[in-house]
């Protein structure tokens, strides 16, 4: 099945995270920045996510809760 | 407990000793004078501490050590290790630039303000004594080759300043800054809520009028540049910023930087890089987005 | 130091100075200098092609109120007007519709899929606290309260996040639970009750004319709730790459009908017979399993995530987000957007029921099988470090299949799925003070 194939590819990435080399302070510089947060423009997102609530049947991944509203 | 003096003013206790060859002092934003005591004596002991450990003019440190030890490896302990890790990751950054070797230039280049600027070939016979590349450094143990010196004069007294504010905060939640001759940190908001006012000190009025006022309610400051320390000759002024490649003063360097970050290290290294930078200094503090003031 | 193009080597100076001072790296940008309001505001103006058009104005103000610990709360704004489907199919003939109040009678064209004009407005607020447990471990709380004139929704969850590994990995696990409240005009239909009909020949054609007369319980109001599990795992890979994998755990129960929702009935040579009122079941389980991976490019940064998500009414969906941060310069920076999106429909969906009427019945488009594509442009100028604008434009275009091969006798000829087509203007503006 399609879903267990892609499960079983996805723990193979942090596991082989592990095994690199661990990476120096100074080289989690870039991480640092503003760009490289995983949501970088949270009111943007938020409002992206809203449109695509209220018209499509699929919702969430990327956080837990969040409102509820009469548009879907 | 001489060496250190405590006065009351206004709204702060202040305290006052000598360290690292400057004036320091030490706010505390408190009404307290024993707790004042209390936190002036832990100041006052950790900068000596450090002071003593990576001076130069010491037979029973680490440095000395380093020195005297022809060559073959020096095993050092975890502190030192660290700041050998920051100044390797320093002179990096720097492309070369900062470099903890090139205190050997201090033998022929004097900024006494006269104009006994020393001769090429002086400079030329120094060179091979200097460069970080020449250093072996595999953790924990440092290969210094004969000749050769390690000077922390570019880090020392802001990782004084770092450290003592580290120790003062375990010790108390008071609002303090502690000032390590210019250096400073500022631990806290003050009981009332408002920062402290930090006067950027004017090279042209020292001690008199500030340059500008900070209003920091936690952060580090630094200063790089004194406008004592300089050799005019020539109607060319050499300020005492040397590039470790050639020997030389960097050209067209700021009479003055002054950098405002998260930690005193940071502040400083900043400073240092944007002198090194020369006719550059403005231009690379503004592209690193940090609070700053530079006088030319 | 050759500095063209001009290179921050600020953020490795304060990442290296932490490890320097043994200072937890999490507070390496804590610098003070009284700027402890952040700002972020946004509006959003959003137009349907033919449908509905929205305005919604967001505010967001996060305050650190104490080391590492934040409080942020969010005020939203919207205004809503224009025409929505009803859930009834196309018709060879003209039909006519009593509005959701019950005091208005609204005509859809021959061959046009039935919309329902409508306007309302709702307010949001969202409170978020973050606190630091320990030198590794953080909490996140959030409640929320929205509400509209039929509709009102409270929420709170609470999640941990835990740092390893040197701080390379973070540990997410959180709940959230949400209780919902429907109270639509012209009061709570009864599940699959027939809206009224009278078939009363207009104008020599054969229109049915339509009272809500049927089965309305008239007033009232209907809950439904939710509890919501996430777990996960946020990895730093490389100094250029961060990943992050979640599951998502969620179930609703109570009333998870939309009231306003018709379904036609038709005969087998596709004529509208009547319509009902829709309903769909009492629970839903939804899963999700969500991947993203940020990666740092000498000057740009790729964000590119997918979503697998299915439910236990058969939906299943697909979603590729991929956002290109493409650097102009040390002030300007343009991210085109791209998104793709596919779903299959539930399985209690139809476009009309045909025969015996089913348990679960719904013909709302959003539960049927569909695909979208949506492509974007942001630009955006950073002023100074502390503050920032952005103009961000978005084109989405739904699609589905119109001419299913279920679809009997004369709604074979029907468009029975309408293209969606969606524009989304956003403004944001950023600032720290």
């Amino acid at each position: 099945m399609k879903l267990l194939r892609l499960l079983a590819l996805l723990p193979a990435f942090f596991l082989g995270a592990c095994a690199m080399e661990p990476l120096q302070p100074w080289d989690r510089d870039l991480l640092a920045q503003d760009e490289m947060q995983l949501v970088p423009h949270p009111v943007n997102e938020y409002i992206a996510e809203h449109i695509y609530f209220s018209k499509e049947a699929a919702s969430g991944g990327a956080g837990v809760g969040g409102g509820g509203c009469g548009c879907n | 407990m001489t060496a250190i003096t405590l006065e009351h003013r206004d709204d702060y206790w202040l305290a006052r000793f000598l360290a690292m060859g400057s004036p320091c002092e030490l706010l505390v934003d408190t009404g307290d004078h024993v707790l004042v005591a209390k936190l002036a004596e832990i100041a006052f002991s950790e900068a000596k501490r450090i002071e003593q450990k990576f001076s130069r003019y010491r037979d029973d440190n680490i440095v000395h050590l380093m020195h005297h030890n022809h060559g073959a490896p020096v095993e050092v302990d975890d502190e030192t290790a660290k700041l050998l890790d920051y100044a390797d990751l320093c002179y990096r950054l720097s492309e070369g630039l900062f470099d903890i070797t090139s205190g050997v230039l201090r033998k022929v280049w004097k900024f006494d303000g006269s104009d006994r600027v020393p001769a090429a070939q002086d400079i030329a016979a120094l060179l091979p004594s200097i460069g970080w590349s020449k250093v072996t450094w595999r953790k924990p143990h440092l290969t210094l080759p004969a000749g050769m010196e390690i000077d922390f004069g570019g880090i020392g007294k802001e990782y004084a300043v770092d450290k003592t504010a580290q120790l003062l905060r375990a010790a108390s939640n008071t609002s303090m800054v502690i000032n390590l001759g210019g250096d400073l940190f500022v631990t806290g908001r003050r009981a009332n809520g408002n920062p402290w006012r930090i006067g950027i000190d004017d090279p042209d009025a020292t001690g008199q009028q500030a340059l500008a006022q900070l209003t920091l309610a936690r952060g580090g400051v630094a200063t790089s540049g004194d406008t004592r320390r300089f050799l005019l000759k020539d109607n060319i002024r050499y300020g005492h910023i040397l590039n470790p490649k050639t020997g030389w003063p960097v050209h067209a360097a700021p009479r003055s930087v002054t950098v405002a970050a998260a930690t005193c290290v940071e502040a400083g290294m900043l400073t240092t890089f944007a002198m090194l930078q020369g006719e550059n200094a403005e231009k690379f503090l503004n592209d690193q987005e940090v609070q700053h003031w530079i006088v030319r | 130091m050759q500095l063209t193009p001009p290179r921050r080597i600020r953020d490795s100076l304060t990442v290296a100075t932490c490890s320097l001072l043994s200072i937890d790296a999490a507070h390496a940008g804590y610098f003070d200098y009284e700027s402890l309001w952040n700002i972020d505001t946004a509006v959003l103006l959003y137009s349907e092609q033919n449908r509905v058009d929205v305005v919604e104005p967001v505010l967001q103000i996060k305050k650190e109120i104490g080391e590492g610990e934040f409080l942020t709360v969010k005020f939203v704004y919207d205004a809503m007007s224009g025409a929505t489907p009803n859930g009834a199919a196309p018709s060879s003939t003209s039909q006519v519709f009593t509005s959701p109040s019950g005091e208005s009678r609204y005509t859809t064209a021959a061959h046009a899929l039935p919309l329902v004009a409508f306007t309302d407005a709702r307010a949001a607020v969202s409170v978020d606290w973050e606190l630091p447990l320990s030198r590794t471990l953080r909490s996140q709380y959030n409640a929320n309260f929205s509400r509209e004139t039929d509709y009102s929704s409270m929420g709170a969850s609470a999640s941990l996040l835990w740092d390893v590994n040197s701080k390379l990995t973070t540990l997410t696990a959180g709940v959230a639970a949400n209780l919902d409240q429907v109270k639509p005009t012209g009061g709570l239909p009864t599940e699959l009750s027939s809206v009224g009909m009278n078939v009363v020949p207009v104008n020599n054609v054969n229109a049915r004319k339509i009272e809500d007369g049927g089965g309305s319980s008239g007033g009232g109001s209907k809950t439904k709730n939710a509890y919501d599990l996430l777990v996960g795992v946020t990895q730093v890979l490389t100094r250029r790459t961060l990943m992050q994998l979640n599951y998502s755990y969620g179930k609703s129960s109570g009333y998870l009908t939309d009231p306003y929702k018709i379904v036609s009935v038709v005969n087998t040579s596709g004529v509208t017979q009547d319509y009902l009122h829709e309903k769909r079941p009492g629970t839903r389980t939804r899963n999700t399993l969500y991947w993203k991976t940020v990666y740092h490019l000498p000057e740009d940064v790729v964000h590119v995530s997918y979503r697998y998500y299915w439910d236990d009414w058969d939906i299943k969906s697909s979603t590729v987000d991929l956002t290109y941060r493409l650097q102009l310069g040390t002030h300007f920076y343009l991210e085109p957007h791209y998104r793709y999106y596919t779903q299959t429909a539930a399985n209690f969906f139809t476009h009309a029921i045909v025969g015996n009427v089913p348990a679960f019945a719904s013909a709302d488009l959003r539960l049927a099988a569909l695909q979208s594509n949506t492509l974007g442009l942001r630009f955006a100028h950073q002023l100074d470090t502390d503050s920032s604008w952005g103009l961000g434009v978005d084109y989405m275009h739904q699609t589905g299949d119109a001419h299913p091969a279920n679809a009997v006798g004369a709604l074979k000829n029907e468009a029975l799925f309408s293209d969606l087509k969606t524009m989304s203007v956003t403004a944001d503006f950023s600032m720290k003070f």
